[in-house]
């Protein structure tokens, strides 16, 4: 997709946004009012599709314009299942899946296997998934299943599933499924290695969310400038204090940061130095995050903290999705290793190759 | 959302072999003697063999035109070269400034004689500039400088002093910020220029001052009716100000704003690969992460330099932030690997340990202090 095609785009998303997501309708899902109908929207301005080959082919974009949309939703705290979607659907097309209709989420977990049984011509499916992200609104899960004596990558309807309800720091609903020997008459499943199965979905996932969070950060940012000009105090703004200007040029730096790791990271999809690039932003997005939240709160005061104020739709989410595709010590490890198995005589030679 | 996007580099197969070759340079220097790997090399490390082996290379003034003694490559390899002789922690403070700001300063705002005398020396390693900024009664308020040239026939007379002058001792010339016309309180600005000052001028008195390693690489220098000639003004009189800030972007977001204690964190993660259950995995773990963030935003801020972009709030964010990591480099190191840090210690991580300490307090002083470029982020984002 060419520079301009994807500013279009992405404004014409902004747009969607900006009419379709405001403050009030993120808070009112977290009351457990989901928004179906910026969901719709999304649908009809085949947004959905996102991630999907036939997306691919009929827009000319590239798998990256995805994770710039995502900064968006980020941006808006989109309280749906965007992300999950985008993952599944590149996933699906990639290990050649048949379509998938609706909504999408995954769990892709070596510990968390589902076990499939046949009898006669009826699969069941029995096991519990834990913490799966919108689970309850969502038509179908990707994820690992023990069929035979092997495990495969499936795709599994949520249709007959229970849900123990549960949601993240942010109001996100974060539900456990349970499937009581649901009976399916058919099901979709491939070969795959489960191990690199798992890696290949912890770092699309990471990037996804490092989308997000650097979409979150960006407003955090914007929301802090704004406070900082319009609050008053002892006769002057915010902004016009030393001590807060030191305040806002350190969050000014742990925001561009995290964007620029995170552009990093987009730019090396699909190139080698992929999982080590990917590794490092989503550390970085974590560690970043605790830091910009605690100064951004600091500026805003007593207001910040409140669910009239939209800056706790930011914050908390940045917090919750720290947690989101690996948190610090899987990212650690991964970037160990990946600089101990390609190590070339120093670390200087190692990280410049 | 474009607001401080920093372009994302990717560096080309020419510019990567080209990498190979100034490591393989400085390994094989390395190797036999010439230098020895320091911590801040790049404001401590003198020698003028190793200036002039650079020199030799073509890896000074790598950029400036041919004709003036330059290699005309690119703000990217320069970038690498820099890069790599601070990895290495090489000698390089000798033509450090020069290289750095006064080339890039005359070639925009010099007299095609200036051009013609200095850079062609400078490009040789043979020729080292000081930068004459701070005043022992104006440190970050730079504008306060008192020190003034007075019209003389043939040129100016120089009176004041400077202070906190890297390599004075050592230089041969120094870019002089002086008043040429009184102070106007309502445009403190107003009436700067730049002198070329040559040291073995008379009436020059340097008096070294002992930094916290007891080395005296900075200095205080007093000019006591020093003739200065016409012909070594810089650009316009009067538009001095203007003229020394632009060098300062140049200052702010280069590799040296990141890497002046590396060689700290290579030794510390070749005892990582020694021993697999190394106890401050984690945190040496976090700074290689935080240097390849780091890295990208130099490196992004060094592209948009040379398309003539202006870089100020991005170049002072960096400074800002990699500063900061340089010290958090050995403070972290010492807090996972018991050891007793000592300038004379027989082990090199201890003696690198040492340097990082001391210097430390520096980084985040040194070409404006964190908290007046805080003062310009902030600004920045206001407007």
């Amino acid at each position: 997709m060419s520079i301009n095609m994807q500013e279009i785009l992405l404004d014409s998303v902004e747009h969607i946004l900006k009419d379709h997501c405001s403050r009030e309708l993120v808070d009112a899902s977290e009351e457990g009012n989901w928004p179906s109908e910026l969901w719709e929207v999304l649908e009809e301005a085949q947004l959905t599709l996102l991630g999907k080959k036939e997306w691919t082919e009929e827009f000319g974009g590239e798998f990256k314009t995805a994770f710039e949309i995502l900064k968006l939703m980020g941006k808006y705290a989109a309280p749906i299942p965007i992300a999950e979607n985008i993952l599944v659907n590149w996933i699906g097309s990639k290990y050649h899946f048949d379509d998938i209709e609706g909504r999408s989420t995954l769990k892709v977990d070596l510990e968390e296997k589902l076990l499939v049984e046949k009898q006669n011509e009826t699969y069941i499916v029995s096991g519990k998934l834990n913490k799966v992200k919108w689970a309850r609104i969502c038509h179908q899960v990707l994820t690992l299943i023990d069929f035979g004596d092997q495990t495969h990558l499936s795709i599994i309807p949520l249709d007959n599933a229970q849900f123990e309800k549960n949601q993240n720091l942010a109001g996100e609903y974060l539900d456990d499924i349970v499937f009581n020997n649901v009976e399916l008459h058919s099901i979709q499943f491939r070969e795959v290695n489960p191990q690199s199965m798992v890696a290949e979905v912890k770092e699309l996932g990471a990037l996804a969310y490092a989308s997000m969070m650097t979409g979150a950060m960006e407003e955090i940012l914007e929301l802090s400038v704004l406070y900082s000009k319009e609050r008053e105090q002892f006769g002057r703004p915010l902004h016009r204090f030393q001590a807060i200007q030191q305040m806002l040029a350190s969050l000014t730096g742990n925001v561009v940061s995290g964007k620029t790791i995170t552009e990093a990271a987009i730019n090396a999809l699909e190139r080698e130095n992929f999982n080590l690039i990917v590794a490092v932003a989503k550390l970085r997005l974590n560690r970043l995050s605790g830091t910009i939240n605690e100064i951004a709160h600091q500026i805003h005061g007593a207001i910040g903290v409140t669910h009239e104020h939209r800056l706790q739709q930011m914050t908390r989410r940045l917090w919750a999705w720290r947690e989101e595709y690996g948190s610090e010590p899987y990212w650690r490890e991964k970037i160990k290793h990946n600089l101990t198995n390609n190590f070339k005589s120093t670390l200087w030679g190692t990280i410049t190759t | 959302m474009n607001k401080y996007s920093l372009p994302i580099v990717e560096f080309t197969e020419e510019e990567k072999n080209f990498r190979l070759e100034v490591r393989e340079f400085l390994e094989t220097e390395k190797a036999k003697g010439t230098f020895e790997t320091n911590c801040d090399s790049w404001l401590s490390g003198y020698s003028r063999e190793f200036s002039e082996k650079l020199g030799e290379k073509g890896w000074i003034g790598m950029t400036w035109p041919k004709k003036y003694g330059g290699g005309e490559r690119t703000a990217i390899e320069r970038y690498i070269v820099i890069e790599e002789l601070l990895a290495i922690g090489a000698p390089v403070a000798g033509h450090w400034f020069a290289d750095r700001q006064t080339g890039p300063l005359l070639l925009r705002y010099g007299t095609e004689e200036q051009k013609q005398f200095f850079l062609p020396k400078i490009a040789k390693g043979k020729l080292y500039f000081a930068i004459g900024l701070s005043e022992p009664n104006s440190g970050s308020d730079l504008a306060s400088i008192s020190t003034k040239a007075e019209k003389v026939d043939g040129g100016w007379l120089l009176n004041g002093s400077k202070i906190w002058t890297s390599g004075a001792h050592l230089a041969d010339y120094m870019i002089v910020l002086c008043r040429t016309s009184p102070k106007d309180e309502k445009n403190r600005h107003k009436g700067m220029s730049q002198l070329i000052v040559d040291m073995k001028s008379e009436g020059i008195t340097i008096r070294p001052i002992k930094y916290l390693t007891g080395e005296a690489h900075f200095n205080e220098v007093f000019f006591d009716n020093v003739f200065v000639p016409d012909e070594n003004v810089v650009g316009t009189i009067g538009n001095g100000w203007k003229q020394s800030m632009a060098e300062l972007a140049f200052e702010r977001s280069g590799p040296e704003r990141i890497l002046s204690t590396y060689p700290i964190l290579e030794e510390m993660f070749q005892k990582l690969l020694d021993d697999m259950n190394f106890d401050g995995e984690d945190e040496i773990i976090d700074l290689v992460a935080e240097l390849i963030n780091l890295r990208f935003m130099s490196i992004g801020v060094a592209e948009m330099l040379q398309k003539n972009v202006d870089v100020n709030l991005e170049a002072a964010i960096v400074k800002d932030l990699g500063t900061q990591f340089e010290r958090k480099v050995a403070e972290v190191t010492r807090s996972v690997y018991p050891c007793i840090p000592s300038l004379t210690s027989g082990n090199r991580l201890e003696r690198l340990l040492a340097q990082a300490i001391l210097h430390g307090p520096g980084f985040t002083l040194r070409g404006g202090t964190n908290e007046i470029l805080r003062g310009i982020i902030a600004k920045g984002l206001i407007a």
